[in-house]
């Protein structure tokens, strides 16, 4: 036994640059994963989980808050802003943003299912989803990703792991030490740090990046002409993009479908458009309309007025804030469709 | 990463265990890894282990021992069919008669992970007990353990029955050097595997889904980057399973020899997956050409044949996997006839020109058949050899890329060594008592790699080996 501790100790001794390293991270909890926060708009250099972010304030706040109108979706929800939102509900409507980056259904039917386990209402919803990303898979290794283990119900272990992982990655840890210690955003550091100014509402969650909106205000076209690759070619043709939805996805829908039927939802289903005019799957439109109701379901991809314009996009996805206000008009009956859009 | 570091913390609180309850300790870490798989696979696996267990009890003193033998294998090979070769086998045919039944099902219910390693190691003790080489075992949790013993569990080595049993009951007293040669082999596994054989293998599997994108020379770079890739990933296996099977004082057969010094391919599957194929040499080839002796000449070439093609179909349902199997089959058949004229007419080239020949020309083989190994299926075999004389086209894809750099660097220390510690021993031994007296090139050299190790993680590697 002496010689087994004996081993023992030798081999935390060999261990120890590692443990020590492990404890700082643990100390500094640099992407927040670790410790609970109030605020997450510390360290906004550092790319975080939106999808755990969300989580988060909403787990913090939902008692006192008493959320009953949320926004589903991918990135692309984030310009339809809670603010925005606000003005089609009624008043008592308490509005929270509970996007995550790359959104799938399978995210999105786990959220509703938790809010509705935690007996929350759920009033109004409107989604705002990818035609790639929405009925992807689920992507259970990139940690920008990954789902928020307790909404999900997957391994906290698996979660805290895969951010470990990322203290390992030399040029995150440079990037993080030096902009740290100088507070200057050097060009290498773009592959793994952000150098905006954003903000994330305490309450809401809604979600602004000031940097994008001062660059366009300060030269618009030169915010182009940096980001050509970001604008993929088009065909100008009719292009649709392959079949997604499955059996799993169908159940997932019908849950949905039920959860909103039980709380009464007043809910639109937005499928966003892109750049790259390339149309949702129309076998997969015909579900999601059996499903949800055809009155709920607002497909805006393929060629229309909307994406047509370049000016209407940040990139090939992500639409501006004006938008999605007019894609909410439509929605909600103010404006009428798009001359082309159906 | 994380078996690594369950493996880790699993072998000190096995060595604080009071020694008779360390067999079923590690029969439930084994069983708990599987259940990681499939929550019902230490079940199955207990049933198929019980069976082989009484099967090989009742064998010495059965009446009619033939018949019991026959029926634990046919048991043994019906599971395998049934659970991993369905869809390949027994679909086809079913379908032929216009019935919509699929067998392949089975496959969901009982994931198939391991099978082929486990069945061979079932079969293997039931003919060393039924030839009389080996007495059955008395202890189920020991013949358990043989089965499930979970560093080898997924991908070998297809441990012999006579020689994983004979080690118990296992030693009581604690032995350090065990746990320090155990790391460092597992830590020479991850190494291989992290560092070198998933950036080789980045570049490989792009070849066989868009094939198209490659030019002539590109796709011949990656056929002969094939086999190392396949070396790297499955020896990067082996030393951790070995590394982690010694750290609990249990040693694991080796699998591999320095493959790439072979000379011919006779000599090549002596040394490569060496514990597959030395089970295919011992209870397929040797058994054939015993029974088949009155047929003199004949015996031989129908044994190798046999034996090849059942090595190929071992490692999948594919006719890919089956051509794999009759080209070794060829080799070897072609090294066996020729053997005499080949010794002449070599003799002619001078001694490590002609070593060095034989084993470019070994190399080139395996490298050109390894493309039926990693294509999917047949059409996708010939689309890469098509591709080969395919008219120069502007480059879409380029091959050399910083990591896959860095990784061949590694691969040509890794190599040179091997050739050091093969052809120029006593530069090895300079190099090896230069490590071994100087505490603090080791210690540079772990930190080293345990740096590298981690910084190339992504979570989602998986081993070649798995899949069988």
């Amino acid at each position: 036994m002496r010689s087994l501790l004996g081993y023992i100790k030798r081999t935390l001794v060999f261990l120890a640059p590692f443990l020590v390293y492990l404890v700082v991270y643990i100390a500094i909890d640099p992407f927040m994963v670790i410790f609970k926060y109030d605020d997450f708009n510390r360290r906004s250099h550092i790319p975080k989980n939106r999808d755990y972010v969300s989580s988060e304030v909403y787990m913090r706040n939902r008692e006192k808050e008493k959320y009953n109108s949320f926004i589903f979706g991918s990135s692309t929800a984030l310009f339809v802003r809670p603010s925005m939102w606000m003005t089609y509900l009624p008043d008592a409507a308490k509005v929270f943003s509970f996007d995550a980056s790359r959104e799938n259904i399978i995210g999105i039917w786990s959220k509703i299912k938790y809010i509705d386990h935690m007996n929350d209402r759920i009033d109004n919803a409107v989604f705002v989803i990818d035609y790639n990303y929405a009925f992807d898979k689920l992507d259970k290794e990139n940690v920008l990703f990954v789902k928020h283990p307790r909404i999900y119900r997957s391994s906290w272990c698996n979660f805290q792991y895969l951010n470990l992982l990322k203290i390992f990655d030399v040029n995150l840890v440079r990037s993080m030490v030096v902009y740290g210690l100088t507070n200057e955003f050097k060009p290498y550091m773009s592959d793994c740090l952000l150098n905006e100014r954003s903000y994330i509402d305490l309450v809401t969650n809604e979600y602004v990046n000031f940097s994008i909106q001062e660059e366009l205000n300060t030269d618009s076209l030169r915010y182009y002409e940096i980001r050509q690759d970001r604008f993929p070619e088009r065909s100008g043709k009719e292009c649709e993009y392959r079949q997604q939805i499955t059996n799993d996805h169908i159940e997932m829908l019908k849950e949905i479908k039920s959860i909103f039927v039980k709380h009464g939802t007043d809910y639109k289903f937005i499928i966003s458009p892109n750049y790259q005019q390339l149309s949702f799957n129309k076998d997969d439109l015909e579900i999601l309309r059996s499903i949800l109701g055809a009155d709920h379901v607002f497909d805006f991809t393929g060629i229309n007025s909307i994406s047509d314009e370049k000016s209407n996009f940040y990139d090939a996805l992500h639409f501006k804030p004006y938008v999605g206000k007019q894609l909410l008009d439509i929605a909600y009956n103010i404006q009428p469709g798009l001359s082309n859009y159906l | 990463m994380k078996f690594a570091f369950w493996a880790i913390v699993s072998v000190f609180i096995y060595y604080f265990l009071p020694f008779r309850f360390r067999v079923a300790y590690l029969v439930i870490l084994s069983c708990l890894f599987c259940a990681t798989y499939d929550i019902y696979l230490p079940v199955y696996l207990a049933v198929y282990a019980a069976l082989n267990f009484f099967i090989a009890q009742k064998l010495p003193s059965h009446p009619s021992k033939k018949a019991l033998f026959r029926l634990g294998i046919v048991l043994n090979l019906t599971q395998l069919i049934l659970i991993r070769y369905a869809s390949f086998a027994i679909d086809p045919i079913l379908e032929l008669f216009g019935t919509d039944i699929k067998v392949s099902v089975l496959s969901s219910i009982i994931i198939p992970i391991g099978m082929s390693y486990y069945t061979l190691q079932g079969i293997g003790y039931l003919i060393n007990v039924k030839m009389g080489w080996e007495k059955p075992e008395k202890n189920f949790l020991r013949f358990f353990l043989y089965i499930i013993f979970f560093p080898k569990f997924i991908s070998g080595p297809i441990e012999r029955s006579n020689l994983f049993l004979q080690q118990f009951p296992l030693k009581n007293e604690f032995d350090s050097s065990n746990l320090t040669e155990g790391f460092r082999l597992a830590l020479l596994g991850f190494f291989k595997k992290i560092i070198i054989a998933n950036h080789l293998g980045n570049s490989i599997s792009q070849l066989y889904s868009c094939t198209d994108d490659y030019m002539g020379y590109q796709i011949i770079a990656l056929i002969l980057l094939q086999p190392l890739y396949l070396y790297f990933d499955f020896s990067g296996y082996t030393d951790i399973a070995i590394g982690f099977a010694r750290a609990f004082g249990i040693k694991l057969s080796p699998n591999f020899n320095k493959p790439f010094l072979s000379e011919n391919m006779t000599i090549f599957w002596r040394r490569f997956h060496i514990s597959l194929s030395s089970w295919f040499n011992d209870y397929v080839f040797k058994q054939t050409s015993f029974r088949l002796r009155r047929l003199k000449g004949k015996a031989t070439v129908i044994a190798v044949f046999l034996t090849w093609i059942l090595f190929g179909i071992w490692h999948g349902a594919g006719w890919n996997f089956m051509v794999l199997g009759v080209l070794q089959a060829l080799a070897i058949y072609y090294e066996f006839r020729t053997k005499n004229f080949r010794v002449k007419l070599f003799s002619l080239i001078p001694g490590y020109s002609r070593q060095l020949a034989g084993r470019l020309f070994t190399y080139c083989f395996y490298a050109l058949s390894l493309t039926f190994f990693f294509a999917p299926d047949l059409p996708s075999v010939w689309r890469v050899f098509s591709e080969i004389s395919s008219p120069l086209e502007i480059q879409k894809i380029s091959l050399l890329n910083k990591s896959l750099f860095f990784s061949m660097v590694l691969v040509v220390i890794f190599l040179l060594y091997e050739v050091l510690q093969n052809d120029f021993n006593s530069v090895y031994r300079k190099i090896h008592m230069l490590w071994v007296n100087n505490k603090a090139v080791r210690i540079i050299v772990y930190y080293a790699g345990l740096f590298l190790i981690l910084t190339q993680l992504d979570g989602n590697a998986s081993f070649i080996y798995e899949m069988f």
